[in-house]
């Protein structure tokens, strides 16, 4: 257990570094030159000397293997750098716009997570009726439509219809919680139903899978009662497919973020990496995919914890 | 079950009859068309008393034993008509909540694949007490530790570090051990055995054989060994329900089936027939031919085309169940040639 | 329209792997499938026969008509510079189709090798490949894209790489694990006995068996770049405007939802339609081909 352990976190750290190395070097081919970023839209005043010596400052002019182990030394320590846009330090920066990312990734996880396993085992349990044909075709409806669309759609209906829900504006849960709430419905719907879907699928084809299977059949010889039937020995069963699904669940969220953040003018990390990927900044746009690559890396690490705490035959494999 | 047939009328069953099975049907509606798994099945079982029910796959012995305890998928399986009368009432009119409290508490049943038959996920010692908290509404300690005595009583070895242990630690003889543990934990007054010892290696087989035999005569419950070998029931069973195709084709002591069988498809099962591969184990590759299509039966004997005793009259007719003997009955036109030719 | 007949030419020889009847006749018994093979002919015939059936200019302005309703000179209405919104969605299928087609020909192109070339070397080959693809996939599927066009530009060429290269890692990862089952079988052992070059053994004895899951997971795809393009048009890194894209229409619609909420529906519903057929086409193709894959893709 220790072993596997300590191999996936071995694998999680070159996985890391071959993200970072990744994406340092694409940037570098980026047409846009950071030095516009750097000293605004008028660098016609400058001199190429001037030019030079921006670049010198920020190390720009090293050699680029130089310039990928000078950032890498820096960030482990917690040193990120400073935006090429505002000068900021990335992480104050991030410290405040990650927040909001997070509200909106979990609430569309939890959202996911509630509404796609409890209508998949439904849908499961009472297979062939009129609520399996629902449960499944709305899945199916919703594992093709595009975040954003869903989005408008939720946006015409709740805001501009009904003028239930405010459409732009956001703040934190802890801060104001009654307007976070309110703004962050939509926003959470249509970056959830998505994921519910998928995870209504999952669960309903592993739950009918499991209620097939022997052991449920003992459970019934014993007398166990149906619900604890369903509820403790087939829904454990169900879950691992589940939570893999969970897992891979974890990147599409944050790439739908971005598309939710910029919708909804959600001060996120998403909506800020659209406008540092436009500007060339390269700090920031450092910090930010890394946070999502950390993101998912711990995302598969909490999955394949989470395998061997449901399933025992992992754990002691 | 209809409400209409809800007025129970008098049950006579005799006093030590445990389960008492009448004209059992159960069907099967498949895209094939319906398949009669069990077409008007009678027996019974007295208490102490050890059934073996004996037919190749297919032949609708553990439908019967899954009728019994009203386990049949439905859809697409369908308990169309019959009576099982056990403890003074019909189990097919009870409500499901009374039928739960039936099974495990007072008939128990332990199944063919020790490797599925499991909760991988539960620990032994959970998915034993789990019968026990359930039934005798025990405390979790108490049932826990009345679990390990089980575990014990069963020929488990280290039954306290194997409480912990989950299924896939254990061997399948293990495991069979621990669905007997759990079938037994409520002492019923019935267990049904299905398949219990197929799946395991020959001299696993015997062990579990004998310690079913073992927990039920301590305790004298009754019990059903549903298998397709007759060689290996024959010493230990009492009596033995011959199936195929879904009926009852012969019924007696295990001596008088043995010994004087009436129906050429028991002949078969025992491998004694002198122009077939002999096999002293009666093997299922020993009868020549096929199992019948169950969605398609032919209109006389449904052995008919296997058999070779059969005559014009079989092709038409489908024998009913007729007395060979004293308590020896068998549904074949040419039972008196099949026990003279022995 | 070039585009196009190279995605069909390409798709060909894999197709004809099968025994073309069984295949087709268990296809079509999917009644789903069936709907799905409906919409995807149609859509391919309005792509093909665009210029014919468009009614407008999809780029001609009409600032005598700026985001009108739907009327019958203009059946889905106009845009904010007056274009026919029906011209429109009828050109922007053209593009959807043929970045979904792209995408997954290029997904495969890349991926299929990769998962090939782990699976057969296995080793520290394996483990680098492996680690390439851990790593791509840890990097959210839309800032890979868009920092890849940040790089390229936006071209039907450039998102379709982008997409492809993302969806690849899927691909490789299925690949991988049917074809270390076929290391596993008989007849590839027999055949690596006798000698066979180790390119053979790949693409002639690993890779065709172990393409099945390839071919559905592909038909799947087709949706997720349809859908990816749209997502990267709202972001205005698509297909640079102002050729018409179902995506960057819908980036539109939502600049003018209150004034022209009629504008979100024709591509949002196009787009719908068609992911939804690949998928049913997709689990259509799952089913026939091997029943032990449900629920796995």
């Amino acid at each position: 257990m220790t072993r596997f352990l300590l191999n996936r976190l071995g694998q999680a750290i070159i996985v890391f570094l071959m993200v970072s190395a990744m994406v340092f070097g694409a940037l570098r081919i980026l047409p846009e030159d950071p030095i516009y970023s750097i000293v605004g839209e008028d660098s016609e005043g400058y001199t190429p000397e001037q030019v030079a010596k921006i670049k010198a400052d920020y190390g720009l002019d090293k050699p680029l293997p130089v310039q990928y182990f000078d950032w890498l030394s820096a960030f482990v320590v917690g040193d990120w750098g400073n935006s090429f846009q505002n000068g900021l330090p990335v992480t104050r920066m991030i410290n405040r716009k990650l927040p909001f990312t997070i509200q909106l990734a979990l609430g569309a996880l939890v959202i996911g997570v509630v509404f796609g396993i409890s209508t998949g085992v439904v849908a499961a349990l009472k297979r062939n009726t009129k609520w399996d044909a629902i449960a499944t075709s709305s899945a199916m409806v919703a594992l093709a439509l595009p975040e954003f669309w869903l989005a408008l759609v939720l946006i015409l209906v709740f805001s501009v219809y009904l003028d239930l829900l405010p459409v732009f504006g956001s703040a934190l849960i802890w801060q104001d919680p009654l307007f976070a709430i309110q703004s962050s419905i939509l926003p959470w719907l249509a970056l959830g139903i998505g994921g519910a879907a998928t995870l209504m699928r999952q669960s309903r084809s592993s739950m009918l899978e499991t209620m097939g299977e022997d052991f449920i059949r003992t459970a019934r010889s014993k007398g166990v009662p149906e619900r604890v039937v369903i509820i403790k020995h087939a829904l454990r069963n169900s879950l691992l497919p589940v939570v893999t699904i969970l897992g891979l669940r974890i990147g599409r969220i944050i790439g739908g973020a971005i598309i939710i953040e910029v919708m909804f003018a959600i001060p996120g990390i998403g909506q800020m990496s659209v406008t540092a990927l436009t500007k060339a900044d390269y700090p920031v746009i450092m910090a930010v995919t890394m946070i999502s690559a950390m993101a998912i890396i711990v995302a598969n690490l909490v999955t394949d914890l989470a395998y061997s705490y449901i399933d025992p035959r992992i754990r002691y494999a | 079950m209809t409400q209409t047939t809800h007025q129970q009328e008098k049950l006579d069953v005799a006093s030590d009859t445990v389960l008492d099975v009448r004209n059992l049907s159960t069907q099967f509606r498949t895209q094939a068309g319906v398949i009669k798994a069990v077409d008007n099945v009678s027996f019974n079982v007295k208490e102490g008393e050890v059934l073996a029910i004996v037919g190749e796959s297919g032949c609708g012995k553990s439908v019967s034993a899954l009728s019994v305890m009203r386990l049949v998928p439905t859809p697409p399986g369908e308990i169309t008509d019959g009576q099982v009368l056990f403890g003074g009432q019909d189990l097919l009119q009870l409500r499901n909540e009374e039928m739960r409290e039936v099974r495990g508490g007072q008939i128990g049943m332990i199944f063919q694949e020790p490797m599925t038959s499991l909760n991988p996920v539960m620990t032994i010692g959970a998915q034993i007490a789990e019968s026990l908290m359930i039934h005798k509404g025990m405390s979790k300690e108490a049932a826990l530790d009345r679990a390990e005595e089980l575990l014990i009583s069963v020929g488990v070895s280290d039954a306290r570090l194997k409480m912990d242990d989950y299924p896939h630690q254990m061997s399948g003889g293990q495991r069979q051990r621990v669905m007997i543990a759990i079938a037994m934990s409520c002492e019923p007054k019935l267990l049904i055995a299905d398949e219990a010892t197929t799946a395991l290696d020959v001299t696993v087989q015997a062990q579990i054989l004998e310690l079913l035999i073992n927990v039920t005569q301590e305790s004298r419950t009754a019990l059903i060994i549903i298998t397709h070998n007759l060689g290996i029931v024959a010493r230990y069973a009492n009596r033995v329900n011959v199936m195929y195709a879904g009926k009852l084709r012969e019924s007696g002591s295990a001596i008088d089936v043995y010994k004087k069988s009436a129906h050429p498809y028991t002949v078969g099962l025992l491998g004694s027939v002198p122009n077939l591969m002999a096999s002293t184990e009666g093997k299922l590759d020993s009868i020549e031919g096929e199992i019948p299509d169950l969605s398609n039966l032919p209109s006389g004997c449904a052995f008919e085309p296997r058999c070779t005793f059969a005559q014009d009259r079989c092709r038409t007719e489908d024998p009913s169940l007729q007395a060979v003997g004293a308590e020896h009955i068998a549904a074949c036109w040419e039972a008196e040639k099949v026990q003279g030719s022995k | 329209m070039t585009e196009l007949s190279t995605a069909e030419e390409a798709m060909t020889p894999r197709a004809s792997r099968f025994n073309m009847p069984e295949w087709l006749i268990g296809l079509l018994r999917h009644k789903l499938s069936v709907f799905g093979l409906v919409i995807i002919f149609l859509s391919v015939f309005v792509a093909l026969s665009a210029s014919v059936i468009s009614p407008y200019d999809p780029l001609q302005q009409d600032y005598d008509n700026l985001l009108n309703p739907p009327s019958f000179g203009h059946p889905l209405g106009t845009d904010y510079v007056g274009r026919d919104v029906t011209s429109r969605l009828i050109y922007g299928t053209q593009i959807s189709l043929t970045v979904g087609l792209l995408s997954v020909i290029i997904a495969a192109l890349i991926g299929v090798p990769l998962g090939v070339l782990a699976a057969f070397y296995g080793g520290w080959i394996d483990a680098a490949i492996m680690r390439f693809i851990d790593a791509k996939m840890a990097i959210p599927g839309l800032m890979l894209s868009m920092l890849l066009l940040l790089t390229l530009g936006g071209s039907i060429m450039t998102v379709s790489f982008a997409l492809g290269f993302g969806l690849s890692s899927a691909q490789s990862r299925l690949i991988r694990s049917q074809a270390l089952s076929v290391k596993e079988r008989e007849y590839f052992q027999a055949a690596r006995a006798m000698g066979v070059s180790n390119f053979k053994l790949m693409f002639i004895h690993m890779l065709p068996n172990s393409i099945q899951p390839v071919i559905v997971q592909a038909s799947l795809g087709v949706g997720f770049a349809i859908l990816g393009e749209a997502g990267l048009s709202f972001l205005g890194l698509g297909v640079t405007p102002p050729t018409p894209t179902w995506g960057n229409m819908l980036s539109l619609a939502f600049d003018n939802l209150r004034s022209a909420p009629h504008l979100m529906y024709p591509p949002g519903i196009a787009i719908v339609l068609v992911v939804i057929s690949f998928s049913f086409v997709g689990d259509g193709l799952r089913d026939v081909l091997d029943p032990r894959l449900r629920g796995k893709i």
